[in-house]
Parts: structure tokens; sequence; C-alpha cells
């Protein structure tokens, strides 16, 4: 058999088109282990490699479900890492499993399409991470006034405002 | 116009927000909603529709050809302009690919498919600039590079229907063998020319001595023949010399195989592992012959046997060569299916190169026509050496039958009187064959 020839084709620095599935695969499951406590976190587990091998199935956000959900079964302390590291990684989920539905597996990644999603995502958890902390203040200072109705009204209010955009910038 | 359509990102984020939301709402947990609100924002972000269809992808083939390694084992090419780079075996056509798109696109998908067959793909952050290199893997005209391209917009919300493929088709020009020794017809017909004629004329070598006659110049006598010879005194003896003459060549170029050197490649035609196929071989010979005989002072017609299109009508000098090189470089394989091959007329007394796999019994019976009617065929066979490697027995089995087939066919048209000359041999190899068919014989 005559060796095949191969056009060769440079695009400068990048990754494996299957770099966004590993990274689901580790961030996700590594976070499921970390974060969600036994038996769920074989599900998250199972969800996050599920979702590395065939994103169309959304798995990785189910991943990224079970890891949120999670954190409900952990007082909510500012020193706790728990929380910040969990706002983190389901953003992240979010990010990389978009990223990995679009990328063909077997392709190249330039390694400048990693930028813009991340600094998207450093962008939104800057000031997250801020209210976080401000709300994990506020809970552990005053424990009793949670769940306040001012409290479900400000989130409502966010989740509203969010959905508004979301349906203004559609058109 | 670009259509966009939504994916599933944006249902997913919005629907995992709203659950952690409402999780968070029932059991009062603020840091649990900021997850819910974190995605929400980010879903509303990246949900915006691209107004216009800004993916733009242009294919720049820069100037002149790089050379590419030498793949171990291959034998080196044996043309003037490849001994020049002498450490070169195929050269590769350097592509620039540029992709540009407005600022909505976050990335930019991109199929590339190089000699119709190897498909590469890639996500790439418009601008962006790809440097490609192509190897030439085959004379003629190819596809050398093919992108389809997709945008993505922020987020992976929107994707891009795949919009018509970007092609860069190129031609590669046939390589060029020098020729030192050409057959000629056994029956040379014009009175200048740069062969040698059989009959008495001007500017060609000694023929013979022969009595004075009536037309014959004073300046041809031979008085020291006349000397020698003359029995009586009035006797006149003078030195003929043989005339010149050009010849007509009539290239006939069998299209309907292209079959490569690699028999496991005969089905699927993959230019990229066939190594050199017939096409390529009989480019070559095509070319090298007409360039030899243009260098002769000759005329030579160029035909294909599958159509009409393509063909070259008799002529010398410059411009015939641009209009020959072009036509053979741009002939393609035409499979023939059911029809026959027509019959190309040629001109009284030609030289007929037939150009053929001698795979099917067309080229075969048109050089017995041409036989027939007195012209003197050169037939070329332009078969690769086959390379086995990869066959089953059975396929083993099959080649043998068809090259037993063939070679009957060759012995056939020996015996009707024609030459044959396999061109993918070495350059010894090719110049004896050459030389030998070339020597003066009578019909």
């Amino acid at each position: 058999m005559s060796e095949r020839l191969h056009a060769r084709i440079s695009v400068g620095p990048h990754l494996p088109g299957f770099a966004p599935r590993l990274a689901i695969a580790l961030v996700g499951g590594v976070a499921a282990l970390l974060l969600v406590p036994v038996p769920f976190a074989y599900l998250g587990l199972a969800l996050a490699i599920l979702g590395a091998l065939f994103p169309a199935t959304l798995a990785v956000w189910g991943c990224a479900l079970v890891i949120a959900l999670a954190q409900l079964g952990r007082v909510p302390e500012p020193t706790d890492w728990h929380p910040y590291v969990t706002l983190a990684v389901v953003h992240l989920l979010h990010v990389i499993g978009a990223l990995s539905i679009v990328v063909e597996p077997g392709g190249v990644l330039q390694a400048r399409v990693l930028r813009r999603p991340l600094l998207g995502w450093v962008a939104v958890q800057v000031p997250a991470q801020c209210v976080l902390v401000a709300v994990l203040i506020f809970a552990s200072v005053r424990p009793m006034l949670l769940p306040l109705p001012g409290a479900f009204a400000a989130v409502g209010a966010v989740c509203a405002g969010a959905l508004v955009v979301l349906v203004i910038r559609r058109r | 116009m670009t259509i966009w359509r939504r994916t599933a990102v944006p249902a997913a984020g919005t629907l995992c927000g709203l659950i952690v939301c409402a999780a968070a709402i029932v059991f009062g947990r603020g840091d649990v909603a900021l997850v819910g609100v974190a995605l929400f924002v980010a879903v509303a972000i990246a949900t915006r529709r691209p107004a216009t269809d800004p993916v733009e992808v242009t294919l720049v083939q820069t100037q002149g050809e790089e050379p590419a390694e030498r793949p171990p084992g291959r034998e080196r090419t044996r043309t003037a302009r490849a001994a020049a780079r002498a450490e070169t075996y195929r050269p590769a056509a350097p592509v620039h690919i540029e992709v540009t798109a407005s600022d909505d696109i976050e990335l930019v998908l991109l199929r590339v498919t190089t000699l119709g067959f190897e498909v590469q793909q890639f996500a790439v952050v418009p601008p962006a600039r790809l440097h490609a290199r192509v190897p030439l893997a085959h004379s003629g005209e190819q596809e050398l590079l093919a992108a389809e391209q997709r945008g993505v917009t922020r987020g992976a919300a929107f994707v891009a229907d795949v919009a018509p493929p970007t092609s860069l088709h190129v031609v590669v020009e046939p390589e060029l063998t020098p020729i030192r020794f050409l057959p000629v017809p056994h029956r040379l017909r014009g009175l200048t020319g740069a062969h040698q004629s059989g009959r008495p004329g001007d500017g060609g070598e000694f023929r013979d001595i022969h009595p004075f006659v009536s037309g014959d110049r004073l300046r041809r006598v031979d008085w020291k023949a006349t000397a020698r010879l003359a029995r009586r005194s009035g006797d006149l003896y003078v030195r003929r010399t043989n005339a010149t003459s050009d010849i007509d060549v009539a290239i006939v170029f069998d299209d309907a195989d292209d079959v490569g050197e690699a028999v496991a490649e005969w089905t699927l035609g993959d230019p990229t592992l066939t190594g050199t196929t017939s096409m390529d071989v009989a480019r070559d010979a095509a070319w090298s012959l007409a360039s030899a005989y243009l260098d002769a002072g000759d005329a030579v017609a160029f035909q294909v046997l599958s159509r009409a299109g393509g063909a070259v009508p008799r002529g010398s000098g410059g411009r015939q060569r641009e209009r020959l090189k072009a036509a053979i470089a741009r002939t393609a394989p035409h499979p023939r299916f059911l029809t026959r091959a027509r019959t190309p007329l040629v001109a009284p007394g030609a030289m007929i190169v037939l150009l053929s796999t001698f795979l099917d019994g067309d080229a075969v019976r048109l050089a017995s026509l041409w036989r027939a009617a007195g012209h003197r065929v050169l037939a070329v066979d332009t078969l690769p050496r086959p390379d086995v490697n990869g066959l089953n027995r059975r396929q083993l089995l099959a080649l043998r039958v068809v090259l037993g087939r063939r070679d009957e066919r060759l012995l056939d048209l020996r015996a009707v009187g024609a030459d044959v000359v396999a061109w993918h041999r070495s350059s010894a190899e090719l110049a004896a064959d050459l030389r030998s068919v070339s020597r003066p014989r009578r019909s």
C-alpha cells in the first residue's frame, strides 16, 4: 500500500478537539467527588462522564445541577470553601459544556478559542463571588432571618430581570 | 444569507438555573440561589442572534511550490525540473486560509478537505489565518482544498448552517522527460524538416552515387566518382543525399481509466493513497513526446478518445506548445461506460502515439484500424507498476486475470505492427526502449 499523503495545516497554538470533553470529565468528576456527598457523588460523576462522551445528552447540566443542589445540604459559612467552588464549577461546566457541543472531538481547537469564554466566565464570577461573600456573611450574622420574603423578592427580581434581558437580546 | 439555529445550550442553562433558584427559594438559601442567577446571567449575555452573514473564508494560494520531503523508498522523479530539486520528491502547494467574521461570532468551525479525501476540522477565532501545505500528489486539474465554515455565537447559543464550500482548484502541469530518440513514420512526405526521409533530396545524409539525370544540379556532380566510374565521355555521376522532412504526429489520449500504483485503491481512487496514477503517467508521456516532436519542428495534434472536447488541431511552434500543454494538463478521466471510443481523425500518414492502460480493447481496435490504414502507431503503456500490497488472494487472482488479458492485448498490438513502450520505468529503460523503436526499418 502506498504511503498516504497528508496536508499539513497549522493554526498556531492549539489543543486537541476533545479537550473540552476531557475538561468536563475532569472538572465535573472531581467536583462531584469533592462537593457532593455519597451516593449522589457517583450520580454526578456518571453524568460528567456521560456529558463528556455525549455532549448532546446535556448531561453536563445534570452534573452541574447535582453539584449545585448538593450545596443545600451544607450550612452556609463564609469561611467554608464549598459555596465558592460550587458557584465557580457550576458556571464553568456551563461554559465548557457549551463549547463541547459545537467542537468536534476529532478536530483541532485553536487555543485562542478558550480566551473569550474564560474571560466571560471571570467577568461573571468576580461580582458573583463578591455577592456570595456578602450573602454568606449576612446569612451567618442573621441566620434566623432567612428565609425572608425580601430575599425571595430580590432573587426573583434578578431572575426576572435576567429573563427579560434574555428575551430582549434574542430579538 | 446565513440561517442561524439555536442550540440546546441556552435552554439547558436556563432550566438548570430555574431548578437551582426554585430549590434555593424553597430551602431559603441565598448562596445557592446565586448559582442559579449566575447561570441566568451567563445565558442572558450569550443569547443574541447575529443579524448579518458575517463569516467569510478566503483561500489564497501563494506563489511558487514548496518542496516536500521525499518519502522513503520512492524513486526519484526523472525530469529536468525534478532533477533541479535534487532531494525533493513531490512538491507541495502553500495555501493560506483566511477567516474573517463580525464580532458577534465567537468561533468558526472549519471543515477543510484536501485533495478531495482528507478531512480536517478546526475551531478558530476570527480573524484567523491558517497556513496549509497540500502535497501535489498528481498532475492535472484538481481541487486542492475546500473549506466549509460554520459560525458560532457567544456561549454557543447559535450555530449557523453550513455555508457552501469555498474551494481552490489548481492545474498541476505534467512533468517533462527529455527524449533523445523519436520514432517517425515509415514514409515521410514533407520536403523540409528535421527527420531523415527515405527519398532523395536536400538537407539529409549521403544517399548514393547516381548517374546524372535531367534536373540534377551541376554542383552535385561528384568528379572523383565520375573519373572512377565513367565509361564514356560525357558520363557524369552525382552525389545524392536524402531529403529531410517533418511529420504529422497525432497524440491520442485514452482517458477511460485512472488507476494508480496501489491496486487496493483501484476501486476507491483515494488520491492520497493511489501513488502515481495512469493519468499522471499518460500526461507526462503525452507532454514529453509532444514537446520533443515540437522541438523537432513537427506538427502535433492532440485527441482524447472519450470525447471530442479537449482536442487540439495539428500545428507547430511556440503557441501550439502552450495549447498542448494546457490541453494535456486539463485532461481528466472520463469513463466510457457502454459507449465505444470514437475514432479520432488523423492526418494521412501521420505518426500516431496512442497512450492507454490497455485495460480494455478499444485502444487495440483503434490501433489495428490505424495500422491497416498505413499509419505507424506507437502504443505507450501508461499503467503504473502495480503495487499488490493489501490484496487478498481473491483480489490477487482477479488482478492476474486482468493483467493477463492486458498482456494479450499488448501482444495483439505487436502482432499488427504497433510499437509498444511502457512509460512508467526508469529513465535508462525508457530511453533504451525509445531508441529501439526509433531505429529506421521497413514496414
